[in-house]
C-alpha cells in the first residue's frame, strides 16, 4: 500500500504512521479526530501506514472536530511553510555562461486529511524538526529553515529518501563573473509535489543570476520531473506563483561580526 | 460695519438679516459636511500611499484648511473687513507665537521626525529609562504603552535632542550573554557546550552563527561572550530557555561558574600562608576565660 493513499480506519482505534523521523498517531472519534504525533531518533527509511498501535502516554492529542464522519484518513505530503537554506556538498564555483544542476533532498510537511479527498485538514506537521535560518545580511533577508543534507551533483542511492521530497536546482551563472557561493536559497512555497515509483519529487527549479548586486531570476517548471519514470502530482504548490520572481537566492557574501 | 453692541430687534428681525443668516448657517453646515467628505476620501487615498502618521498630517491639514477658507467666508458674509481683521490677528499671532514656543517646536520636531522616519507606529523604543511600543505619532507628541501598562506621552522635542533606540527596527537582533567561568575550566570544552547549547535552541538562528568570544580574564573568572541571532519577536523565549539551558549543562557537566571572590597569597603560591601560635598569650587567655565561669 501506498503512504500517500487514502487508509481505511476504524472508530476508536488508534493507528500509526512513520514518515521519516515523524511518528504520527491518528484515532477517529466519529466527527471528532484525535492527531497526536513526536519525533524520534529512528531514522530508518522504511515508512509505516496506518498500522494499529496505541499511542505512548507521553504524546498529546490535538482533537478536531468536524462536520462529516469518515473511516478513511489520508495523508499527503506538501513543501514547508518558509524558504529553505542549503549548504552546498563541496565549495562550488560556476564560471560565467555555464550552468550546474544540483539535487536536494527537502523535508516535506505531512498534511493530514479525513476522508478520501483533500476536502477536510486537519493539520500539517514538519516530518523532521528544522532550525530556523535567515537568509541575507542583518538588515534585510527571510527567515527559513536551514537543512542539513546538501545540494549535489547526483542522486546518490545509498542516501534515505523517506520524508524527502527530491528538488532539482539548475543555476545558471548569466552574469560575467564566476559565482562562488555557499549556500542556496530555494523558495520551497512555490513547489509542488510529484510521487514517483520510489521517490517524492518537485518540479524544477531554475535560477539565472546576473551578478552579486542583483536579484537572481527564480522559476518553477510546469513540467513532471524527468529523473524517475511513472511521475504523478500529488501535492499541489503552497503558494502558486503565476510568474517569474526575482529574489536573492544565492549566498555570495561573507558576513563579518563582531561583539561591539 | 453693523454695531454689534446695539439689539435693535427691528433691524435683527429685518429680512437682509435674517437672508445672511440663513447663508451663514447654509455655508456652516454645507461647508463642514463637504469638508467633511473631502478629508475622508483623502484620508483613504493617501492611506494607501504614505504611513499612518503622515496620512493623518494631510487629513489634519485639508481640515484646518477647509475649516478657515469656512471661517473667512462667514465673516465676508457678515461683513467683517478682512484687512482689519488682519492686522489685528497679526498682533495677536505674534502674543500667540511668544506664548506656544514649546509647541510650535514641538510641530517643527514633529514635521522633522516624520521625514526622517527613525521609527513608526508598533516599533519598540528606548528613550533614556523608557521603554514601550508606539502607540501613535502625532503632531506635538509620540504616545507609548510600557511593558507593565503604563501610557506614557513623550514630546517631539525630546526626542529630537535625545538618543533613541529603535529596539525592532531590524528584522533580527543579536543576544549578547555574559558567561563567566573558573580559570580551573577547559575553555575548549566550554565553547561546545555552549554552542551545542546553540544549535538545540528552536529559538536561535543558525543563520547569522553563533558568536563565541573570550572577553577578559577577569578577577573572579574567565569573561566570555555568547551571541545568539533571533528574530525580533522571539527574546523572550530565547532568552529565558538560553539561560536556564546554560545553568542547567554547567550544573550537569560540573562547569563551576564563580561568583566574586579573591585569593589571598603571602608572596609564591607554593609556599603555604605563615599563621604562627603565640602560646602564652592563649594560654593566659584561657585561664581568664576559667576563671570567670
Amino acid at each position: 500500500m501506498n503512504l500517500w493513499d487514502p487508509k481505511a480506519i476504524q472508530n476508536d482505534h488508534e493507528y500509526r504512521w512513520k514518515i521519516g523521523l515523524l511518528n504520527l498517531w491518528i484515532k477517529p472519534i466519529k466527527i471528532e479526530w484525535l492527531v497526536g504525533y513526536e519525533y524520534t531518533a529512528d531514522n530508518s527509511d522504511m515508512a509505516v501506514i496506518g498500522e494499529p498501535s496505541q499511542k505512548p502516554e507521553s504524546v498529546q492529542w490535538n482533537r478536531f472536530i468536524f462536520s462529516g464522519a469518515t473511516n478513511y484518513a489520508r495523508l499527503c505530503p506538501v513543501m514547508p511553510d518558509r524558504v529553505v537554506v542549503v549548504s552546498a556538498e563541496l565549495p562550488v564555483k560556476i564560471l560565467p555562461k555555464s550552468s550546474a544542476q544540483f539535487f536536494i533532498r527537502i523535508p516535506v510537511w505531512v498534511r493530514v486529511y479525513a476522508g478520501k479527498k483533500t476536502d477536510t485538514l486537519l493539520c500539517d506537521i514538519p516530518s523532521t524538526k528544522l532550525p530556523n535560518s535567515w537568509f541575507g545580511d542583518v538588515i534585510s533577508g527571510e527567515l527559513g529553515y536551514s537543512i542539513d543534507t546538501h545540494a549535489r551533483r547526483a542522486i546518490d542511492p545509498a542516501l534515505k529518501y523517506s520524508g524527502y521530497a527530491v528538488c532539482p536546482v539548475l543555476i545558471h551563472n548569466n552574469s560575467a563573473g564566476q559565482i562562488d557561493f555557499q549556500k542556496i536559497c530555494v523558495h520551497v512555497e512555490h513547489l509542488r509535489i510529484f510521487a514517483g515509483p520510489e521517490k517524492l519529487w518537485t518540479n524544477e527549479v531554475t535560477i539565472r543570476f546576473f551578478g552579486i548586486e542583483q536579484p537572481s531570476q527564480v522559476t518553477f517548471s510546469d513540467e513532471k520531473p524527468l529523473w524517475e519514470k511513472g511521475c504523478r502530482l500529488i501535492s499541489d504548490e503552497r503558494v502558486p506563483v503565476t510568474k517569474s520572481l526575482f529574489k536573492k537566492s544565492l549566498d555570495v557574501l561573507k558576513h563579518i561580526t563582531t561583539f561591539e | 460695519m453693523a454695531n454689534i453692541f446695539s439689539f435693535n430687534m427691528d433691524t435683527l428681525l429685518s429680512g437682509e438679516t435674517l437672508m445672511t443668516g440663513l447663508r451663514v448657517v447654509v455655508i456652516v453646515i454645507a461647508g463642514f459636511i463637504l469638508l467633511k467628505i473631502i478629508t475622508f476620501t483623502t484620508g483613504k487615498t493617501v492611506k494607501k500611499r504614505l504611513s499612518p502618521h503622515s496620512a493623518m498630517l494631510v487629513k489634519k491639514a485639508i481640515f484646518y484648511t477647509g475649516a478657515l477658507i469656512i471661517f473667512v467666508t462667514v465673516l465676508r458674509q457678515l461683513g467683517f473687513k478682512l484687512t482689519a481683521l488682519l492686522g489685528a490677528a497679526g498682533i495677536v499671532g505674534i502674543a500667540l507665537g511668544f506664548a506656544s514656543q514649546t509647541s510650535v517646536s514641538n510641530i517643527i520636531s514633529g514635521i522633522f521626525l516624520i521625514s526622517e522616519k527613525p521609527f513608526a507606529v508598533d516599533d519598540i523604543i528606548k528613550v533614556g529609562d523608557t521603554t514601550g511600543i508606539i502607540l501613535s505619532i502625532d503632531l506635538l507628541s509620540i504616545k507609548i504603552r510600557t511593558f507593565d501598562n503604563m501610557f506614557i506621552r513623550i514630546p517631539n522635542e525630546t526626542l529630537i535632542k535625545t538618543e533613541v533606540t529603535n529596539v525592532t527596527r531590524f528584522p533580527i537582533r543579536r543576544l549578547n550573554i555574559d558567561v563567566s567561568i573558573a580559570y580551573k575550566e577547559d575553555l575548549g570544552r566550554v565553547k561546545e557546550i555552549l554552542l551545542e547549547i546553540a544549535k538545540d535552541n528552536p529559538y536561535c538562528l543558525d543563520n547569522p552563527e553563533p558568536l563565541f568570544v573570550i572577553k577578559e580574564f577577569g578577577t573572579s573568572g574567565v569573561g566570555l561572550l555568547l551571541g545568539l541571532w533571533f528574530v525580533k519577536t522571539d527574546y523572550l523565549l530565547l532568552k529565558n530557555s538560553v539561560m536556564q539551558s546554560i545553568k542547567e549543562r554547567f550544573d550537569k557537566e560540573g562547569i563551576e561558574i564563580p561568583f566574586p571572590h579573591m585569593s589571598i597569597y603571602s608572596g609564591t603560591v607554593t609556599n603555604p600562608f605563615p599563621v604562627q601560635i603565640v602560646e602564652d598569650v592563649c594560654d593566659d587567655a584561657v585561664k581568664g576565660m576559667k576563671e570567670k565561669k
